[in-house]
């Protein structure tokens, strides 16, 4: 794999193609595999059923009243599931019964989604009017009690067969595929591959199926299962009701002819629950295919129900071993991360996010943490704060503020560290905000959690918070969603430094905004550091940004630290060969200059060679690279670098380990 | 940039305004994206034409325009002299031909479900470039080659088994199988890393130059722009504010918005700190502004610290400075 | 732009009247594009039933006109409108004295109860099953146990009903089966009535509970770990907020609100749901009313009946609809935004 790989184990996007083509496709999801099979079984029963059974015993006077299964006394050898109050054979009956209602179920659901597809596409693809009056209609359709429409239809047109079930029960089958269709539509219409998809002259047809339905093959999956079981209980509501073809023998009407002989009351078990039985076991069958199909088009939950069986699978987690040295570090740090190891346990293998990372933040300074997208930069941020996603874990690693391991507390103790020592100025600040509670309540979340203050200071604390950085007033009392980019990001500035915290983590605090308002941004970030004197770590990929904003650098490269330097000299002479790629690479605003291509292959995170990290993009790779790799050492004043280049006695070292 | 070409620009918008939203039940006033833009785009000689915008300013909105995805609500756009919308079933595929786009994301612009040999495919079969399955695999070959890729390493592939850049690089390969007159590359590197970064821009020089293909680079980032260039048209919500050769306006812009947005452009060296203070007015940077339509005057004008009265009554016209470089403010009237 | 606006209002008052008349439309129409028309329908029916009736044809014109069936269909358009709008369908056929309009308000409070009930458990309960399910810190012994109430999910509410009938009812004898209050007690405000009533009513609102919670739960559920992935429930956790505030103000605060939609959309099949439990528990609610109209061929208390139903329908939605600004500050930013 190569470089900027956001890998495919990434939650939310499909891990790959939607093909059948791999082991670990996913449709090999066991619910819907279950539900499958639960159905087709029950499907082979009605369909083999008549070649092994006469099934015109099912109809009246064939055999003996009231004759309870073989199993139960009286039982008969010729009627093993007993004979019902007009002589019918009970298995025949429901042999012919149980494709009958499957029948139902499947036409008006088809109908329906065939419907449900075509005035979908039309209204996500056309738009304008065809969209307004599709989608009012369907809206309202969804919400009317099918039912009782139904019931009164069927109680003037007498249905003569399943088939003329079937097409009214579609009626009510379209509005739900309608409205799944026409936002899936309108979601995929925007997205590049279909306008890719466009430009290269394919026609609308082609691309509504070509492109566009087999993406949102599990979504109609899950709408279809939904819809035929919704059909068959429509279908059956009807029978049980007696409003159903009554010549043809179906599961409601065998509940129905049950019921209204009172044979609940007169005992003949045998003779209203194997309908319910069998039309409960397609329920399952369906359900369990449906919630299948959702895991499926839904990574997410795959993979919430996943991690908490791996986890309970593998038992309780080994602690993380604390490390001794604690005072390893500098004197004036405000923070150290010690040996820090991330890995995420994905299904396809574990990748190690974070390898050995090393670095202490001073008192007083802003410390720069770059690299390319996926080296690891917001894995050691959230490994600081605590809060790795499942499936990362750390490891292996300590991190301090003022000598408390932060990685061994937990609970109420992790709590009270949190914020209140520890900030964060988030990397969505477009996301970071709940959408739903006005701004004075979650900058009051955070105050509150800590501190037990009376309204009107808290009132005050906060407006004066906002007004620290350069915001009204009124925007206490707004949502979010009323406020721009670079507003919410400052609302998040003045949340961070609320309680007055040693060391704020900013997640490229300014990478979703223009570069005005990351200006902007970026002065209100510098003036608060001014200010209190806080130390940061600035996480970012803008060289630039880095260049303005930052004391000291910190250069990662695939999880690990390759060079820690003052920002004057990374940028005047960086010494490993990443550094000098990344600067070289700045596109320049004052000259000029050749581009510099270089071409770029990294390795797979989850299977890192031995040896330097870099090794299959250096330059300058020599033997030892790819045999051991280097530590972070200390070249020159303040300046510690991983690479070989500039340990003088390499060649000796691994001549002597040969020898 | 009006040059002559030999039979009119390849493609010429003209006056070409985009409106949004607006409407049966809404409170809100449309929204203009893109407003009385105009533009000629010749064939040769080839030349990267770079629209450069912040977030909102109507880049993607001309790209849309451009590629015929959306019609403008007024103004025309003309290909080869005809109206988009009057192109005829020959007409329109040579359209689609001439007139190619590479993508943002190159995470986006494969679909999932399909090898990558699908995205080339549809392309072939569309617009029938080859006559066998040899001369098929010759020219994808061909044009894999062009962006430095072999085809047995990647036209198995599924879309998520390549890199950010090697996705990017067949987006062009594709782009350039058909020898189009002109690619619409909208934010082509915004999400490449840095070190890739170099890699594309520099084949799209390589396709300006070695094989006569014009851009229309799209792009909210000035340095790369500067980098790449030939012309350049900066936008400011929806209106052109400066236009002219790219090494003019970057390195002598003229329009206060401009100035601030190359001010406002981190410089890369540690020595040379930000010296100016920049302050936006609070009211600018609401969400509600934006979406509401534009006064009648200079859409700077809250910004502007050179405003004037004149500049409230009416949106400035272009006025030309020197050349092709032309301003829409009043300080530069005459 | 907070809280109703004019245009989301107006927007869904027309969807709400929009509602109404495609189903009472729905209800009109379909009968009279099948063969035949409803009343002769229903006399064969009868001939069917009984054999042969004398003068079929005499009498299948007099109902004809006794009901404006020899009407031009759009005349008998207008006037099915009248009576919608109206609420007056004119006498029960088969008790006939009696206006079908007070035979359906009599039924109306119980179906009410029921379903209010049923509903308020089921969506409380299965929401605060999904969220504990979809949430990561749930201890481990309620992430164990809580799937467990997903049993009955797949499970239609009245197969539930004959089962617990049988069981509960038959063979265990705890709880009376069928109607909504026994004839030995005298309706009324007293305390044997009411406990006699509720035990009646334990039953129907259990099997529709049971069954239709995990719907709520499971949806939930979904919602609640994508909240799980957001930023802000990240943001909330390294503010050093306590659990209980993130699951409740971060987590479930957002995760209802497409929850809430879901049970508007809902609405419609609980209620067709609960029609086939009150007929099976003999429960003297619309349902059931609607199903012994049909069974005595009581053409205008089907009517009033159906309607009636199809009216609640939408207005509980179109309420819901109302309320549903309040709680996302966003929506009707969106909604005319578009
Ligand atoms: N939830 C997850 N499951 C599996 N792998 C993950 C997960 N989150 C991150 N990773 C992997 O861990 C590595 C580091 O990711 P991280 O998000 O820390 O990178 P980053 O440097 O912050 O990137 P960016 O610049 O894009 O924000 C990547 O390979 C990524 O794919
Ligand atoms: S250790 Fe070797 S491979 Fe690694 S960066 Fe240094 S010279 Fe290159
Ligand atoms: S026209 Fe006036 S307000 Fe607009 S940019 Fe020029 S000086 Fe400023
Ligand atoms: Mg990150």
């Amino acid at each position: 794999m190569a470089v900027g790989q956001r890998t495919s184990d990434d939650a939310s996007a499909p891990a790959q193609g939607w093909g059948l083509n791999t082991w670990d496709s996913p449709w090999l999801n066991f619910k819907f595999l279950l539900g499958a099979g639960i159905v087709l079984l029950i499907l082979l029963f009605g369909l083999v059923g008549p070649l092994f059974w006469d099934t015109d015993l099912a109809y009246t006077g064939a055999g003996p009243l009231n004759k309870p299964p073989v199993w139960d006394e009286g039982g008969l050898p010729e009627h093993p599931l007993g004979t019902e109050s007009n002589g019918r054979d009970m298995l025949a009956q429901l042999i012919l019964a149980t494709p009958s209602s499957l029948k139902v179920g499947f036409l008006a659901a088809i109908i329906g989604m065939g419907i449900g597809m075509a005035l979908g596409s039309v209204a996500g693809y056309v738009g304008g009017w065809w969209d307004h009056v599709i989608r009012t209609l369907s809206d309202s359709a969804v919400t009317i009690p099918a039912l009782v429409v139904l019931v009164v239809i069927a109680s003037y047109v007498q249905m003569t067969d399943t088939t003329a079930m079937a097409l009214i029960l579609a009626l009510f089958a379209w509005p739900g595929p309608t409205r799944l269709v026409r936002s899936q539509v309108l979601t995929l219409r925007e997205r590049s591959y279909v306008r890719m998809a466009h430009l290269s002259g394919a026609s609308a047809l082609e691309i509504m199926f070509v492109e566009m339905l087999p993406n949102m093959l599990p979504w109609l999956a899950a709408s279809l299962t939904g819809g035929i079981s919704a059909a068959i209980l429509g279908a059956t509501g009807l029978e049980v009701l007696g409003l159903g073809p009554t010549r043809v023998p179906s599961l409601g009407l065998i509940i129905n002819q049950a019921t209204t002989n009172a044979a609940l009351v007169r005992g003949l078990v045998w003779w209203w629950l194997p309908p319910i039985i069998i039309l409960m076991v397609i329920f399952v069958g369906f359900f369990l295919m449906t919630i299948g199909l959702d895991e499926i088009a839904n990574p997410r939950i795959r993979q919430f129900s996943s991690t908490r069986r791996e986890r309970t699978a593998a038992g309780e987690l080994p602690p993380v071993e604390p490390i001794e040295d604690g005072t390893a570090g500098e004197e004036e740090a405000a923070l150290e991360v010690d040996d820090l190891h991330v890995h995420y346990f994905t299904p396809r293998g574990e990748v190690i996010a974070a390898n050995g990372v090393n670095f202490s933040v001073r008192k007083g300074e802003i410390l720069g943490l770059v690299g390319e997208s996926g080296c690891g930069k917001t894995t050691v941020a959230m490994a600081i704060l605590q809060v790795v996603q499942p499936p990362g874990r750390i490891v292996q690693g300590a991190v301090r503020i003022e000598d408390r391991d932060l990685v061994s507390l937990s609970g109420r103790d992790l709590r009270q560290v949190r914020w209140r020592d520890l900030a964060l100025v988030p990397q969505g600040a477009m996301n970071s905000l709940n959408p739903v509670t006005p701004i004075r309540e979650q900058m009051a979340d955070a105050i509150l959690a800590h501190e037990n203050i009376g309204r009107a200071e808290l009132e005050q604390r906060i407006l004066n918070l906002l007004n620290d950085v350069g915001l009204p007033e009124r925007v206490i009392d707004m949502f979010p969603h009323e406020l721009s980019g670079g507003m919410k990001q400052r609302v998040c500035i003045a949340m961070s430094i609320a309680l007055n915290p040693q060391v704020i983590i900013a997640d490229e605090p300014t990478s979703a905004l223009d570069v005005v308002v990351q200006r902007v941004v970026a002065q209100t970030l510098l003036e608060v550091k001014e200010r209190l004197g806080v130390s940061m770590v600035m996480i970012g990929h803008d060289m630039g940004l880095q260049a303005q904003l930052v004391d000291r650098i910190a250069v990662m490269y695939a999880g690990n630290l390759v060079e820690v330097a003052p920002v004057e000299s990374a940028f005047a002479e960086p010494l490993h060969p990443y550094t000098q790629l990344l600067i070289e690479s700045i596109p320049s605003i004052r000259e000029r200059k050749p581009l510099n291509v270089t071409e770029g292959l990294t390795h797979d995170l989850r299977d890192p060679p031995p040896g330097c990290i870099f090794q299959f993009r250096c330059k300058h790779v020599e033997r030892i690279c790819r045999e051991r790799r280097p530590e972070l050492v200390e070249r020159d004043d303040d300046h510690l670098v991983a690479c070989w280049l500039y340990e003088p006695e390499r060649h000796s070292l691994i001549e002597s380990e040969e020898a | 940039m009006t040059q002559p070409g030999k039979a009119g620009p390849l493609l010429r918008i003209r006056d070409a305004t985009m409106e949004f939203g607006g409407g049966f039940l809404s409170s809100h006033p449309p929204l203009v994206a893109l407003d009385s833009f105009s533009l000629d785009l010749h064939e040769s000689p080839a030349q990267i034409t770079t629209i450069a915008g912040e977030s909102g300013s109507g880049k993607t909105t001309l790209a849309n325009l451009v590629l015929g995805f959306i019609s403008p609500t007024q103004g025309q756009i003309l290909y080869k002299g005809v109206d988009l919308s009057q192109l005829d079933r020959k007409q329109r595929l040579t359209y689609r031909q001439e007139v190619q786009a590479i993508f943002q994301d190159p995470y986006d612009v494969f679909n999932p479900f399909f090898r990558i040999q699908h995205t080339f495919n549809l392309v072939m079969r569309h617009f029938a470039l080859a006559q066998d399955k040899l001369e098929r695999r010759e020219l994808i070959e061909d044009a894999l080659n062009v962006v430095g890729l072999r085809g047995d390493e990647i036209l198995e592939k599924y879309p998520h088994q390549l890199s950010g850049g090697q996705r990017q690089r067949v987006m062009v390969a594709r782009a350039y199988l058909l020898r189009p007159r002109l690619i619409v590359a909208d934010e082509p590197v915004s999400a490449v890393d840095a070190s890739l970064r170099a890699m594309i821009l520099d084949i799209m020089l390589r396709l300006r130059d070695e094989h006569g293909i014009s851009f229309l680079y799209i792009t909210h980032d000035l340095s790369t722009a500067y980098q790449i260039g030939d012309n350049m048209i900066v936008l400011f919500q929806g209106i052109t504010a400066e236009t002219g050769d790219t090494g003019q306006i970057i390195e002598n812009p003229q329009h206060p918005y401009v100035q601030e947005l190359i001010n406002s452009i981190p410089v890369p060296d540690p020595k040379i700190k930000w010296d100016t203070d920049i302050r936006l007015p609070a009211e600018e940077t609401m969400r509600s502004q934006n979406a509401e339509g534009a006064p009648r005057g200079c859409r700077f004008y809250q910004r502007c610290p050179h405003r004037m009265d004149i500049c409230l009554e009416n949106q400035p016209p272009l006025i030309p400075v020197e050349g092709q470089h032309a301003v829409a403010c009043y300080l530069y009237e005459s | 732009m907070r809280g109703l606006t004019k245009e989301y209002v107006l927007q869904r008052f027309l969807m709400y009247l929009l509602t109404i008349w495609l189903g009472s439309t729905l209800i009109f129409v379909i009968p009279r594009l099948a063969p035949g028309d409803p009343v002769s329908e229903m006399v064969g029916r009868l001939s069917l039933d009984s054999g042969y009736i004398e003068n079929a044809d005499k009498l299948i014109a007099s109902w004809k006109a006794r009901f404006g069936l020899d009407a031009p269909i759009h005349v008998q358009y207008f006037r099915y409108w009248g009576n919608v709008f109206r609420l007056n369908f004119g006498y029960s056929l088969s008790h006939f004295p009696t206006e079908a309009w007070s035979m359906v308000s009599r039924a109306l409070p119980w179906s009410l109860g029921l379903l209010t009930v049923a509903t308020v458990l089921s969506f409380s309960i299965g929401v605060t099953v999904g969220s504990l399910m979809g949430w990561r810190r749930t201890p481990r012994w309620l992430q164990m146990i809580l799937p467990s109430s997903l049993a009955f999910t797949a499970i239609p509410y009245f197969m539930f009903g004959i089962m617990l009938i049988y069981l509960v009812a038959f063979e265990l004898d705890w709880l009376p089966a069928t109607g909504a209050y026994s004839r030995r007690v005298d309706p009324g405000w007293n305390l044997p009535f009411i406990k006699n009533m509720l035990s009646h009513a334990i039953l129907p609102v259990v099997s529709i509970v049971l069954t239709s919670m995990g719907g709520w739960a499971l949806g939930m559920r979904g919602l609640m770990i994508s909240v799980n992935n957001e930023d802000y429930f990240l943001l909330a956790q390294v503010k050093g907020l306590s659990p209980a505030r993130i699951f409740f103000r971060y987590g479930v605060r957002n995760a209802i609100l497409p929850a809430l939609t879901a049970l508007a959309l809902g609405l419609g099949g609980l209620i067709s749901g609960s029609i086939l439990v009150e007929f099976i528990f003999a429960y003297p609610g619309t349902g059931y009313s609607l199903y012994q109209a049909i069974i005595s061929q009581d053409y205008t208390v089907t009517q009033a009946i159906a309607n009636l139903i199809i009216l609640v329908t939408a207005t509980s939605v179109f309420l819901l609809d109302l309320l549903y600004p309040f709680i996302d500050p966003r929506i009707t930013y969106k909604r005319t935004m578009r």
